[in-house]
């Protein structure tokens, strides 16, 4: 692995192949996914989108290697990281940002972000914060936080603190579930341009989960609609809005037609998912 | 005009000074508190109501109590009952904080020690006591057995409360940053209980000095307990209200040290920390 983060480069396919997942086989006997195919480009920044309940987090959590599938199987560019016979794990290669933020609240800024070099041996101390604040100036991250903790910073802060410490390990793929569930409309909203602004200064894969439905259509290439439970891809919708984007795309008719196409695709699931007695479509 | 400007500043962030702080509500309800069991004792003596008269008034225990302080007797008893404390409740520490992480964090261990724990938890710390002279070659530091036992349950207990109650995103951050086992113990599992396993450390201390006492009690030559004890038979009424008040004192000024120790190690959660100390020692 090279240790210079941020470089851009053609790593970072996710295949996702016939993937089915059952919670509890023996007991209540759940199944969350069926038949999952899917491909991420490298490079792509993707969403996955669908009404609660669905999947989405499970399928997430396979890709993460927090938890076993019972069929099929996911590969990363040519390494297998998911089947039923295989002991998963997860791996500096694939980092999960977390809805509620996970950020370890009993380090301060500049040790939550030179964690990940440090741990896996890559870096000695100086190396790693000076590579940690480079990586800060790039990204926007002002250096006087360094030394605080993660809960003296706003909301926004911690989600962008979290994004570098992600970064710095120059992981193939960023996944990221709800990040910005938990945020005001207001720090959403430019949470949403930050992480933009990332995408195109670093050019990594993004595997983004939401049911916002203008969120995945304002930053994404491709969103993929997944079905009420058990999860199956529905469908899938090109975004072809040029980048880089603002949020004056947002007022495009361009923005509001693929918006439209999303929000029929959707609205039937989540119609389907209501009328199945399950929880609402935030 | 300057001095206006600075006139109307020093209104409105108004240091509080001493006498303000003397007068301060806190201050004048703390202070009757404390006075007023002393008027109602005194008042309770004086006029004979029920028993009472049995009972020395605050005048005669304070009289004994002078006297008391300057004897040799006095501060071996104090050492004494400090150091098993001291022994027992640092011993509690020693052995409760790394068992108590190890219970919580790997199923193994608990399914090992819980049932065991379980049923020793009820039996009260002085019956251990014949076992413990049985065992222990010098009768004086068997006693140190009791505080040991006493403080052992809420350590450990608060240990492995803290180390469950980390949140699962931790773990699986730590994982995706490329920690090994050994590195989430000692970045996720200790730092992450550290907060409960303070207060454990704390109410361990305060129940180390009932258990001590208990102990002088009913075995040794010397300590507050045996001391205390002593007076009663020896028909030195006065004495046994100096020894509960010298109690009270040195467990209150243990439990402030483990409060001032403990906000240090928790820096990331001061405002909290202090919180909780302070409803401990209420
Ligand atoms: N550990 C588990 N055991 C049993 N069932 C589970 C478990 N985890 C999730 N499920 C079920 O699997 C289904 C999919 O859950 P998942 O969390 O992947 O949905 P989601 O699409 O992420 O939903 P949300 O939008 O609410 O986050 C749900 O019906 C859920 O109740
Ligand atoms: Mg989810």
């Amino acid at each position: 692995m090279d240790n210079n983060s941020l470089e851009q480069n053609n790593e970072g396919r996710i295949t996702i192949d016939h993937v089915s997942k059952v919670y509890d086989p023996e007991g209540a006997n759940v199944r969350a996914l069926n038949n999952c195919c899917a491909e991420v480009e490298p490079g792509e920044f993707l969403v996955l989108i669908g009404p609660s309940g669905c999947g989405k987090t499970t399928l997430l959590n396979a890709i993460a290697g927090f938890e076993n599938i019972t069929e099929g199987s996911i590969y990363l560019d040519e390494k297998i990281i998911a089947s039923p016979d295989m002991n998963q794990s997860p791996g500096a290669d694939r980092i999960v940002v977390f809805q509620n933020g996970a950020l370890f609240p009993w380090k301060t800024v500049l040790e939550n972000l030179i964690y990940g070099p440090m741990v896996q041996g890559k870096m000695f101390r100086d190396e790693a914060v000076a590579e940690v604040r480079r990586i800060m100036d790039k990204l926007g991250l002002s250096r006087s936080t360094e030394d605080l903790y993660p809960d003296s910073l706003s909301s926004g802060m911690k989600r962008q603190v979290e994004i570098i410490r992600a970064l710095i390990n120059n992981p193939k793929v960023l996944l990221l579930d709800e990040p910005f569930r938990a945020l005001d409309s207001m720090t959403k909203s430019l949470m949403h341009e930050y992480l933009l602004e990332v995408y195109e200064i670093t050019g990594k894969t993004i595997f983004f989960v939401t049911h916002d439905l203008e969120e995945a259509v304002f930053l994404a290439d491709r969103v993929i609609i997944m079905t009420t439970r058990p999860g199956l891809i529905k469908a899938i919708i090109d975004v072809d809005i040029p980048r880089p984007r603002d949020f004056h795309v947002l007022a495009t008719v361009q923005f509001m037609e693929f918006k439209d196409r999303a929000v029929k695709a959707v609205r039937e699931e989540a119609l389907k998912a209501f009328e199945a007695g399950d929880r609402e479509l935030a | 005009m300057a001095n206006a400007k600075q006139e109307a500043l020093e209104l409105v962030f108004k240091q509080p000074t001493f006498v303000s702080k003397v007068f301060s509500q806190k201050t004048i309800l703390n202070t009757i508190s404390v006075v007023s069991v002393f008027v109602v004792w005194a008042l309770l003596v004086h006029f004979q109501v029920y028993r009472f008269s049995l009972l020395p008034s605050p005048a005669e225990v304070l009289e004994w109590g002078r006297e008391w302080v300057t004897t040799k007797v006095f501060w071996i008893d104090t050492g004494m009952t400090t150091a098993r404390v001291l022994v027992g409740v640092t011993a509690a520490y020693v052995i409760g904080i790394p068992l108590g992480l190890m219970i919580g964090w790997k199923k193994v261990f608990s399914d090992l020690s819980f049932p065991m724990l379980e049923i020793l938890r009820p039996i009260p710390a002085p019956a251990y006591l014949p076992i413990a002279i049985l065992l222990l070659p010098w009768q004086e530091a068997s006693v140190a057995f009791i505080p040991f036992i006493d403080a052992l349950f809420p350590v450990l207990l608060n240990t492995i409360i803290g180390v469950k109650l980390i949140d699962r995103d931790y773990f699986r951050a730590a994982q995706c940053l490329g920690s090994s086992p050994r590195q989430i113990f000692w970045h996720v599992v200790l730092p992450g209980a550290l907060p409960s396993i303070s207060s454990g450390c704390a109410i361990g201390m305060g129940i180390g000095w009932m258990g001590a006492v208990v102990g002088e009690m009913i075995t040794g030559k010397w300590g507050l307990g045996y001391r205390i004890w002593e007076s009663y038979i020896l028909l030195r009424y006065p004495l046994i209200i100096d020894g509960m008040i010298a109690i009270g004192i040195l467990g209150f000024a243990s439990s402030k040290l483990i409060r001032y120790l403990t906000i240090r190690l928790v820096p990331w959660r001061k405002a909290i920390t202090e919180s909780l100390d302070e409803s401990i020692t209420k």
